[in-house]
């Protein structure tokens, strides 16, 4: 029985890795300890003072940087030459030599000359709070009228004494956005210091004076903020230190867990190899105690890590979670923790991923070892079986319910279509389900190899159970459980069952998985399941977030909207002279003036209304229709805006405003300064209402702003689009620009946003007046494919609403599918590096040896894959640059026109352009942007621009392309946060032909749709290379083995010309070097074989001639004595008389037959030894000159009278009359002729009419032909290889031996014999002999026969 | 279908359950100040499945500008995150306030980690007369300069 010997070396080395680990572990702790019973109020001021420093520190390291960087441009010659030149205005080569200096963000660079003008700058625009330019470093904080909070440093510029001007940098420090959201957040620069500084402080910029704080100062030594640090108590330092600590002690704690975990698996390592020797049942369960083990550590140690907020306790510097560690975009209670985060998701997914694996090699040596022998049981067949019935659909139920929670509990954007790339946290969670997938492929490879292992039946057999057993649980599965649809569950069961049938009972193919195919074939193997497993919870979802968007319509609860009211709200709230005209409105109005006075303060009201709408983002809404009035305390109407419709002066809607107000006074608390909500039109369609006063300093309500918002159906998008940099985070979580809404009135529409059809289809309408309250199906709008939900708001179908959101087209799934493909393969990467680690420690890298044809596919697969990633690098940067351009095309032509209508309004650039600014942008449906010089004039988005979200001055590269190097047009790429986007510039000249302003167009409003455009092109060209990817790879398949086949079949004909055997021509299928190759490979064959046949042939004949001769000489010695013995008996008998006894005379007839019969027995005996003695003998030929005509003849002659004795066939002579002269033995060559004549006759077969021999000659192509043709039985097909051998003979007598002769002597004289028959029909002998050349004659011939110089022959 | 072969099991039963819904208390109606004030218990306790008690299957959450509409177990985990990274130390009731959509209530939020108060936003929508339902809730940190609204 083999013996095993546990390494005890190993144990003893993690036995005391551990230990090292635990006293690392509990030194942490104790110094932990220690140091907490030092903390005293000291400490906290030592931090305090710290903190403080660390802060200033940051600061004048900004200030550092700021000065840096003037310095800089301030020694840049153009500058200097600039400011001593004394120039005034934007210098072009100034501009240029700062371009790129600034940040569009954040810090802008300017060049400022001695009397103030700034010549060049770039970067955001601050204003300048000194009234002259500075001769000395200086830093100043400044506020601009966005409120906006910066620090700026003048580095004066001087040269010899003289100060020509000063660079100023200007770096932001606080400012704050309307809206928060994905691209738009607060800065704070302290947030970027909190960073590294631990301790919480608070940073105040100003250069006021304070009491409290610690100064931070600039170069001068001015104030310039205040930062204030409490100081900390000793039990925050105690939990500061103990986080710190916990940090450390956690990093042991994980190295241990690593550690135990490890040295469980090498103790697993060492069982289960250990039950691959000793192959006993006890070994067996060892080794699954060990698995066991293992995996119950790798459980626990996943759960170790969640508790102990591991890596994320290492990743917590930031004020938000790490990306990858974000549950804001993936969070489920599924698995108790595991998928909390994409990054938790992932580890969970990797420990699956290597539990699943280490059950796979148990399995994979376990069917090693049941695979060498043993008796099949049943008992464990069953159990086999039971277990893949079991662990397949488990496995597949597992991996959905994965899947369906990682799609359902996140936010991530699977589908995205903006790029094929997919960002960290998606490749992770793509990974990770991969990876999920992965470990249930490799479980239930295990649970098949266990159960084929039971079967024990070799060969092919004994898959077909266990791979249909899981197969088909896995159909049942998906049957019974909607979770896992049935493709996808079943094609994992198959890659199980796949994967086992590869690695089954062949070790060196273990690591397959991890070789380049196996992980490119598991990524595009495991992408499709995972899209099918994906589908129908994305679906889900969006139909989720369709429903959460259908609500809020029905309600008329819109978030644009309830943003835009709020923001006219709280700038009606802060405008100035609008308190002021209501004010005299009021009074007006309760003092009954004159109607002159009344109306024109009216008026004045209703411009600022107008303005108000106009300039918010209502403007912006195109499918609402906005109305705001400013009412008096008693509920008239002081002034108004109606867009589209009312004329001024109509009564509005006191009754819904005396509602409001109530509802104002009732519910709002003295803190809330408006009031919205969503209330019913004579209709009964929701719009939304709101209520807002306008204080006095005194806080009474001098009058109230009231404002209806209500939805309409736009028939023309002839207006600016809501910017989505603008949208509330949180809307629906879909992309609502690409939504539309509807709602139905008893089927017919009533209102909607987007596109949507008039009427609902009646099979809606009917669904939903039943039972069913929601439905969504897929539909084609427009042309496109689109997924609509329907809602009904009351108990029947009368009010429906519904929201349609584009539906995912064939080329969407190759898209998706490409970037679940791509996120698969990274892991596979992963998986392909760590495999290349194993194998080289497994000693099979590098390869030994490799087949051409892997090689080939190899090859193709990398230049095919590298052909597609090529194509789609370049493809998109074609798409991006052609949209691009687009957009500049289009963005040239709106500013043409923008500009013609400008021009046609008015004298250009003039002072009232600014007010018909709205009315050109709201006819174009678009943004404009107004400039005088640098600075702008006016915008059509004036609520941003007072925001600062419009910088307020043309950017330096545009200034200088439109105003010093005389561009038309220029374009720029800003960003608001974020949120990029472009801006189109064109220049507007003054009477005289001078640049003076310019007009902007920025894509802000339309930038999402241009974007959702590009991506949709994108996932066309994507999707379209996957499917590329897919035939490339078949190609590549199918390519590689037919290039590849002949160099195969070529080894196999080497193989077996090596071998000895016989093999059919390769078959040649090109016309190219390979076919030449195989041509010349089946002439070598072919030459092989026939001088195989020939040395066959003669080794035969020489040892027939050695045995004839033998034969001949001991026949031939004894017969002739024996010959002459009975002849002299018969001569020496005497006959007896007449009268002689019977006896006698019966004695003599009978001595006379038998001595006949003895001589007759001799002569045969004779004849045969003389055959053999002719065959063996090599004759002295005499070759001459002879006419093969007189030959035939002769031996026709010779041949008649055994013809007419026999009567069984009749010869016919076909002899040509000209002379067939050949060089021959003439005696020789005129037996082969009667040899051939005599086996034609003896081919005759029994019939009653006698057969018929014709003998022939001609000429033929430069020899001498003749022909003896029988009708008789023919050579039967399986002997016909045989004819010309020795032993060859059809007949009862003779040795066999005159073919043989024949085919000697005619191959002596140079010729050929050959043969054609046909079974029942007859044979022809043809007898081929070079014509006799002049020079030839005589004994020429005979000398260049070899065999007729032979001495023995001749002898013989 | 499982049947008695006589009428006593049924009554037996039918008298416990009388019996069980007798015991437990009716269920009473859920005011919208009880709802605010578990999630100010859910808020000094640092206890994301106590200040989500309300919350129906699928919650807003936005932290600091950023997040969304969220299952009710992803909200979970993004609260609980939060509270990791800022523990609370103090909690302040600010103010509670109607709107169109339902009741509002504010309070500041002092993080263990020092630094200027949070803003804690959430609102409650009435369901029936009985239920508030938690619809939003929304965590911003006021930077020292406010600019617009």
């Amino acid at each position: 029985m083999p013996q095993w010997r546990p390494p005890l070396r190993r144990s003893a080395v993690l036995l005391g890795g551990a230990l090292v680990l635990a006293g690392l572990f509990a030194l942490t702790e104790g110094w932990w300890w220690w140091e907490a019973t030092r903390l005293g109020p000291e400490a906290a001021e030592r931090e305090q003072q710290e903190t403080v420093r660390a802060v200033r520190g940051a600061f004048d390291d900004l200030l550092t940087g700021m000065q840096q960087r003037a310095t800089a441009v301030a020694a840049v010659p153009e500058v200097r030459a600039a400011l001593a030149e004394g120039v005034e205005a934007p210098d072009e080569d100034v501009l240029t030599a700062v371009a790129g200096v600034g940040d569009a963000d954040r810090v802008s660079v300017e060049v400022v000359s001695a009397s103030g003008e700034v010549i060049a700058w770039d970067g955001p625009a601050f204003p300048i709070s000194v009234g002259e330019v500075p001769d000395s470093l200086t830093a100043r904080v400044v506020v601009d009228e966005g409120d906006r909070v910066a620090v700026a440093l003048w580095s004066p510029v001087v040269e010899e004494g003289e100060h020509l001007g000063a660079v100023r940098v200007v770096h932001l420090l606080q400012a704050s956005v309307p809206v928060r959201n994905q691209y738009l957040q607060d800065y704070d620069v302290a947030d970027e210091w909190r960073a590294r500084i631990d301790r919480p402080f608070e940073v105040l910029f100003s250069m006021a004076a304070a009491d409290s704080g610690q100064a931070l100062r600039g170069p001068g030594g001015g104030i310039l903020g205040r930062v204030e640090v409490s100081a900390p108590s000793v039990a925050s330092l105690a939990a500061q230190h103990e986080r710190a600590t916990e940090a450390v002690s956690a990093f042991w704690l994980v190295l241990l867990l690593g550690w135990s975990v490890a040295a469980l698996a090498a103790w697993y390592a060492t069982e289960v190899r250990r039950a691959g020797v000793l192959n006993t049942r006890r070994a067996w369960v060892r080794a699954g105690v060990a698995l066991g083990a293992v995996l119950a550590a790798l459980a626990m140690s996943r759960y170790a890590l969640l508790a102990l907020d591991v890596p994320v306790r290492w990743l917590d510097t930031a004020r938000r979670p790490a990306a990858l560690f974000d549950p804001a975009l993936l969070a489920s209670d599924l698995g108790a923790g595991a998928l909390r985060s994409p990054g938790d998701l992932a580890l969970s997914a990797l420990v699956l991923l290597g539990g699943a694996a280490v059950a796979l090699v148990y399995a994979l040596r376990y069917a090693l070892a049941a695979s060498e022998g043993g008796e099949r049981s049943p008992v464990r067949l069953a159990l086999g079986l039971v277990g893949v019935t079991l662990a397949v659909p488990a496995s597949g139920w597992a991996a959905a319910v994965w899947v369906r929670r990682s799609v359902l509990d996140a936010t991530i954007p699977y589908t995205d279509r903006a790029t094929p790339l997919l960002d960290g946290p998606t490749l992770v969670v793509v990974g990770g389900l991969a990876g999920v997938l992965g470990a249930a492929v490799a479980v239930i490879a295990a649970t098949v190899l266990l159960a084929r292992a039971a079967w024990r039946t070799p060969g092919w057999t004994g898959w077909v159970v266990p791979i249909l057993t899981a197969v088909g649980s896995a159909a049942v599965l998906a049957l019974a459980v909607p979770l896992a649809p049935l493709l996808p569950a079943v094609t994992l069961a198959a890659a199980g069952g796949g994967l086992a049938t590869i690695l089954y009972g062949r070790p060196e193919r273990w690591v397959w998985p991890l070789t380049f195919r196996g992980v490119l074939v598991g990524g595009l193997v495991l992408a499709p399941v995972l899209y099918g497993l994906m589908r129908e919870p994305l679906e889900e979802r969006t139909a989720t977030l369709l429903a959460d968007a259908a609500f809020a319509f029905a309600e008329a609860r819109d978030d644009r909207v309830s943003f835009a009211v709020d923001q006219v709200l709280t700038d009606a709230r802060t405008e100035d002279a609008l308190r002021l005209v209501l004010l005299d409105a009021v009074a007006e109005a309760d003092s009954a003036q004159t109607t002159g006075r009344l109306d024109s303060t009216r008026l004045a009201l209703d411009a600022i209304a107008a303005g108000l709408v106009r300039s918010s983002l209502l403007g912006s809404l195109v499918d609402v229709a906005t109305e705001l009035r400013f009412m008096g305390p008693a509920g008239d109407t002081l002034g108004s805006y109606v867009e589209g419709g009312l004329p001024p002066g109509a009564p509005g809607d006191p009754l819904g405003f005396a509602a409001l107000r109530r509802r104002f006074d009732e519910g709002t608390p003295a803190s809330q300064r408006r009031w919205r909500e969503p209330v019913p039109d004579r209709r009964g369609l929701f719009r939304t209402a709101a209520l807002g006063p306008l204080l006095t300093d005194d806080a009474e309500a001098v009058a109230w702003v009231y404002l209806l918002a209500t939805p309409r159906t736009v028939r023309f998008a002839a207006e600016t689009p809501f910017p989505r940099v603008l949208a509330r985070t949180g809307l629906f979580g879909l992309d609502d620009e690409s939504l539309s809404y509807a709602e139905y009135d008893d089927g017919v529409r009533v209102r909607s946003r987007g596109a949507a059809p008039l009427r609902l289809n009646p099979s809606v309408y009917d669904r939903l007046s039943g039972s069913v309250r929601s439905l969504r199906r897929s539909e084609v709008l427009g042309g496109q494919r689109v997924m609509a939900y329907y809602e009904r708001i009351g108990d029947d179908a009368r009010d429906v609403v519904s929201v349609r959101a584009p539906a995912d087209d064939r080329l969407d799934v190759l898209f998706v599918l490409l970037r679940l493909s791509l996120g698969a393969l990274a892991v596979g990467a992963v998986l392909f590096a760590l495999g290349v680690y194993i194998r080289r420690r497994a000693g099979l890298l590098p390869v030994r040896r490799t087949r051409f044809r892997d090689r080939v596919l190899n090859r193709f697969l990398v230049v095919g894959l590298a052909s597609v990633v090529l194509t789609g690098v370049v493809g998109q940067r074609v798409i991006v640059e052609q949209n691009r351009q687009s957009v500049r095309d289009a963005l040239q032509q709106r500013l043409a026109r923008a500009e013609a209508a400008l021009v046609s309004e008015g004298r250009g650039l003039d002072a009232g352009a600014g007010a018909r600014l709205d009315l050109v942008a709201s006819g174009l449906g678009t943004d404009i942007h107004l400039y005088r010089g640098d600075r702008l004039e006016a915008s059509s988005r004036r609520q941003l621009v007072r925001q600062r979200l419009i910088e307020t001055r043309l950017p330096g590269p545009v200034y200088r392309a439109l105003f010093l190097e005389d561009q038309p047009y220029a374009f720029a790429e800003d960003r608001l946060g974020t949120f990029s986007y472009t801006t189109g510039y064109t220049v507007l000249p003054d009477s005289a032909g001078r640049p003076s302003g310019a007009l902007a167009i920025p894509t802000l409003s339309e930038q999402a749709a241009i974007e959702a455009g590009q991506a949709r092109m994108v996932g066309y060209l994507f999707g379209g290379l996957l499917a590329l990817m897919a035939a490339i790879l078949v190609i590549a398949v199918v390519l590689a083995g037919q290039l590849t086949r002949p160099f195969g079949r070529l080894r196999e004909g080497l193989r077996a010309v090596g071998a000895g055997e016989a093999e059919e021509p390769i078959p040649v299928e090109t016309q190219d070097e390979v076919g030449e190759l195989v041509e010349s490979f089946n002439a070598m064959q072919a030459a092989l074989v026939e001088s195989r046949r020939k040395l066959a042939e003669q080794e035969r004949e020489l040892a027939w001639s050695t045995m004839a001769r033998q034969v001949a000489h001991e026949i031939k010695n004894p017969l002739m004595p024996m010959k002459l013995s009975v002849q002299h008996l018969q001569r020496t008998f005497r006959p007896p008389p007449d009268e002689a006894p019977p006896e006698a005379v019966r004695f003599a007839g009978q001595f006379e037959r038998t001595t006949d019969m003895l001589i007759d027995q001799i002569e045969t005996l004779s004849r045969i030894a003389s055959d053999f003695s002719r065959f063996a003998s090599l004759p002295m030929r005499s070759p001459e000159t002879v006419d093969l005509g007189v030959v035939t003849r002769e031996a026709a002659a010779l041949f008649e009278g055994p013809l007419a004795e026999s009567g069984r066939a009749d010869l016919t002579l076909d002899l040509t009359d000209a002379p067939l002269l050949v060089m021959a033995d003439h005696e020789e060559l005129r037996r082969v002729f009667v040899n051939l004549l005599t086996n034609a006759l003896q081919a005759m077969p029994e019939r009653p009419e006698p057969g018929r021999i014709v003998l022939a000659t001609r000429l033929g192509d430069g020899a001498a032909e003749a022909a003896v043709t029988d009708d008789g039985t023919g050579i039967a097909e399986e002997v016909r290889d045989q004819v010309f051998q020795p032993s060859f003979s059809t007949k009862t007598s003779g040795m066999g031996l005159g073919l043989a002769i024949s085919k000697r002597a005619v191959e002596a004289a140079g010729g050929t014999i050959t043969f054609e028959t046909e079974e029942g029909t007859g044979t022809t002998f043809t007898v081929r002999l070079p014509l006799a050349q002049a020079d030839a004659q005589g004994d020429g011939a005979a000398s260049q026969n070899p065999e007729a110089a032979d001495p023995e022959a001749a002898s013989s | 279908m499982l049947r008695f072969s006589t009428a006593a099991p049924r009554r037996a039963l039918i008298a416990a359950a009388v019996l069980f819904l007798g015991a437990v208390p009716p269920s009473a109606p859920q005011s919208v100040d009880d709802a605010v004030a578990r999630v100010e218990e859910g808020l000094r306790a640092g206890d994301a499945e106590a200040v989500l008690t309300d919350a129906s299957g699928r919650v807003e959450v936005i932290l600091f500008g950023q997040g969304g509409m969220f299952r009710r177990a992803q909200a979970t985990h993004v609260l609980r995150d939060f509270f990791r990274r800022y523990p609370p130390s103090r909690v302040a009731f600010a103010e509670q306030g109607s709107s169109d959509d339902g009741q509002t209530a504010v309070w500041r939020y002092w993080s263990q980690d020092g630094g200027a108060p949070l803003s804690v936003r959430v609102l409650h929508r009435q369901v029936d007369e009985e239920t508030w339902e938690l619809v939003w809730v929304r965590i911003d940190q006021r930077s020292t300069v406010r600019a617009g609204l």
